[in-house]
Formats: C-alpha cells, sequence, structure tokens
C-alpha cells in the first residue's frame, strides 16, 4: 500500500486513526501492522495489502 | 456478510481463473458493454473513488485509465493479489475509511450476495465515505434470470425496484435515487453465446429494455447523497 491511504484508512470499528508500524518497504509498504490504539486490535499489512477486517470477522 | 458468496470467490483457482472464465466469447461483448454502461454514470476525471467489492479489479482498472484515483475494496483477499489497483480487504459493512473520503463509490455484481437487512446499514456506511453518488446494480427478480439462478455456485438474491427504492428513501443520507433498466437476456446466458451471435441480440436487448423496464435483468442505481 501507498503511505498516502494512511490519511483515509480508519479502524472499522471505532473509525479512529491508526498507527503504522512498517516492517518491509520498497516504492510502497509491503509488510507491517495498522494498530488502533482505543480498539487495541492490529490490522496486518501483508503483501502489500492492509487487512482491514476485524478479527472477530476473519 | 458475503456469507454466500464469500467461501467461493476464495478459492484460490477460482480467483485466478475468473476473468478468463467469464469473459470469452460473448461475454467479450457484455463486457465492453458494461464498461460503457459504467463510463456513462460516472465522470471519472481526477475523482477519488472507491470500488467495492472490487475483485480483481476489472472496474477499478477501467476507471484509472480514465483518469480516477481508485481504491478497490474486497473481502476476498485471493481476488485482490489479482488486482492491479491499490487495494484494501475490508468489509463493505464497515469500511476502514474516514468520512467523505471519496467522491464517488461504486459497486458492480454485488448487491445480490447482501442480506435484505443488511441492505439500509450497507448504503449509510457507503454514504459516510462518499461525497457526491454511489453507482451500483442489482439483479431483477421479474425476469429471465430467474430461469437460471439456480445455477450459479456463488448463490444471489434478486430484489425489486420497488422493495430496494423504498429502502434507500428510509436511509437519511439520501438525497435522490436514479434508476436504469438494462439486459432483457441475464449475463451468464450472453457468457456462453458465440461472439457474432452475442452482437445482433444485444442490440436487441438496448433497446427493448429501455422501453419495457419490467423484463429487464440488470438495474443500474444513481443514489446520490446529501
Amino acid at each position: 500500500m501507498k503511505e498516502s491511504l494512511l490519511n483515509i484508512l480508519r479502524c472499522p470499528e471505532c473509525k479512529g486513526e491508526l498507527e503504522l508500524a512498517v516492517e518491509k518497504k520498497n516504492k510502497e509498504i509491503e509488510e507491517g501492522t495498522l494498530h488502533c490504539s482505543k480498539c487495541a486490535i492490529d490490522y496486518p499489512i501483508k503483501d502489500g495489502i492492509p487487512n482491514m477486517i476485524t478479527p472477530k470477522h476473519r | 456478510m458475503l456469507k454466500k458468496g464469500q467461501k467461493w470467490y476464495k478459492i484460490e483457482d477460482v480467483a485466478e481463473k475468473y476473468e478468463d472464465s467469464r469473459f470469452t466469447g460473448g461475454g467479450k461483448i457484455l463486457d465492453k458493454k458494461e464498461r460503457e454502461t459504467l463510463l456513462s454514470l460516472v465522470d471519472p476525471k481526477d475523482k477519488k473513488i472507491l470500488d467495492i467489492a472490487t475483485g480483481t479489479g476489472r472496474f477499478a482498472e477501467l476507471l484509472s485509465e480514465n483518469g480516477a484515483e481508485v481504491i478497490g475494496l474486497d473481502a476476498s483477499r485471493e481476488m485482490l493479489l489479482q488486482s492491479e489497483i491499490g487495494s484494501v480487504q475490508g468489509d463493505a459493512l464497515s469500511l476502514p475509511f474516514k468520512d467523505e473520503s471519496f467522491d464517488v463509490s461504486i459497486s458492480m455484481r454485488f448487491l445480490h450476495l447482501l442480506d435484505p437487512s443488511d441492505i439500509d446499514d450497507f448504503i449509510s456506511e457507503v454514504g459516510r465515505v462518499t461525497k457526491e453518488k454511489f453507482v451500483f446494480e442489482s439483479l431483477h427478480p421479474l425476469s429471465l434470470r430467474m430461469l437460471y439462478q439456480w445455477a450459479l455456485p456463488q448463490g444471489s438474491r434478486l430484489y425489486s425496484n420497488s422493495f430496494l427504492k423504498e429502502i434507500f428513501h428510509e436511509v437519511s443520507v439520501v438525497k435522490k435515487v436514479k434508476s436504469h433498466e438494462r439486459f432483457i437476456i441475464p449475463y451468464g446466458i450472453y457468457q456462453s453465446l458465440p461472439l457474432d451471435l452475442t452482437e445482433e441480440i444485444m442490440e436487441l436487448d438496448e433497446k427493448t429494455a429501455e422501453d419495457q423496464e419490467w423484463l429487464a435483468s440488470t438495474i443500474y442505481w444513481e443514489v446520490f447523497f446529501e
């Protein structure tokens, strides 16, 4: 995913902002985590695709 | 959500062969017509567009090629891996975006996979992230589609125009609704026809669908938001 996507990405539960932790980056972010501190949920980024489905629905 | 279709679309083999199986022979002309229809309803230039249930990104790519900045959302990671467009795996009923992130949202071949009780929440949620309008299609029950839909592996739900209009008008963010009737002959039948035959039948089909809306198998909707 492009880093600029973070401007519009929100936690699907509370619609709050997310904290990004990058593990692997080429031009775009390949691997990492988006964290919602309010809901205490981690949304993983894998192969450049953020998985924004809440754990209970995965 | 996506209970009926979810498993089927997640099979990797289905995702990889999806385009090939659907867009050969008569399916090619249908694909062209669908693209034309979408571009007649959405002016993509310089727009931020969300494609909900983007699948392998067929319509997302079309809009991107025509000047839009597109994000594709789908519940199936296997489908998204086939797409060339910026992708987000997510649930259509709780969109992971901030309010008014997009000018326009689209969703093709998706509404028939939703439960009737989820449609109002879905429209509200799309309205939350979308400034201008939502373009999508529904499959009409009083049509030839009824004759063959039992064969679809992913299952589908058919909603009448009046049923949907009633729901849309109850959603507070909806300002105006427009419907456009298309395709008397359902997609699946076109996909199995030889190429030359399809062109002739489709020409006849287009003329008739405009005059006889109750015969149309597919309805394209424009829902405008406050």
